[in-house]
C-alpha cells in the first residue's frame, strides 16, 4: 500500500508501534508514495529479520529508537530483506491483480500503459 | 494546464499549456515518439481505434474543471472495453 504522509492527518507516516495497536499479528509494509521508503510493523521486522538479535543488525543502518534501540520500523531505500521477506505472488494472485488494473486504468480512459516491473 | 500544486500554489502559470495542446501531447507527439504515428495517435482508416469517449469536451472548459471530465467508455482496437 503507498502512502502520502504529507496526505495524512498527522503530516507523518505511522511509526511501527502505531502499527502494531491497529495489526498486532499480521505483518504489515506501507510504502511511501515515492516508493524510496516504508514503515514495517513489528510482525513484519519480525519476518524481515530487521531485529536487534540479528546478526549485522547494528551495522544495517535502520532508524532505532534512541532509548531503547529497537528498530523504528522505517526503512529508507533499498532494503532486500524487506524484499525477500514478502512473499512471491502466485499466479492467481497476479491475474487478479492485473484485472483489477486493467479496470482502473480503462475508468480513466487509458488505452494503453507500460509494464516496467524488473524481473 | 493550471500549474497549480496540490496545495492550491502556483508553480510557473506561463509554462501553462492549453487542453487542445495537451490533448495533441497524448495522442499525436506521443505516437510520433514511438514511431507508431501510423497506427495509433490519431483517427484514420485502419489504425488501431484506441478511443475514449468522454462526457464533456476538455478543450471547452476551464483548466480547472478539466477534472471533473467523466469517462463514458474506453475503447482498444475497436472494442468497448469499458463503458461508465
Amino acid at each position: 500500500m503507498a502512502v502520502d504522509d504529507s496526505r495524512l492527518a498527522e503530516g507523518r507516516a505511522p511509526t511501527r508501534w502505531e502499527l502494531d495497536q491497529a495489526t498486532p499479528r499480521h505483518p504489515v509494509v506501507l510504502v511511501h508514495a515515492t516508493g524510496q521508503s516504508c514503515v514495517l510493523n513489528g510482525a513484519a521486522l519480525d519476518l524481515t529479520g530487521l531485529t536487534t538479535s540479528a546478526p549485522g543488525f547494528s551495522e544495517s543502518g535502520i532508524p532505532r529508537d534512541p532509548c531503547t534501540g529497537e528498530p523504528t520500523g522505517f526503512v529508507f531505500g533499498r532494503q532486500d530483506r524487506v524484499a525477500r521477506a514478502i512473499p512471491a505472488p502466485d499466479v492467481d494472485e497476479v491475474e487478479r491483480g492485473m484485472a483489477v488494473a486493467n479496470r482502473t486504468y480503462l475508468a480513466q480512459a487509458a488505452t494503453r500503459w507500460p509494464e516496467s516491473r524488473p524481473r | 494546464m493550471t500549474r497549480r500544486t496540490e496545495a492550491g500554489q502556483a508553480l510557473d502559470p506561463r509554462e501553462a499549456i492549453a487542453a487542445l495542446d495537451a490533448i495533441e501531447m497524448y495522442t499525436l507527439a506521443g505516437a510520433r515518439a514511438s514511431l507508431e504515428a501510423d497506427s495509433k495517435g490519431s483517427i484514420g482508416v485502419g489504425k488501431l481505434a484506441d478511443l475514449v469517449l468522454l462526457d464533456r469536451d476538455p478543450a471547452r472548459l476551464a483548466p480547472e474543471e478539466i477534472s471533473t471530465v467523466k469517462v463514458l467508455r474506453t475503447i482498444v482496437g475497436g472494442r468497448v472495453v469499458w463503458e461508465a
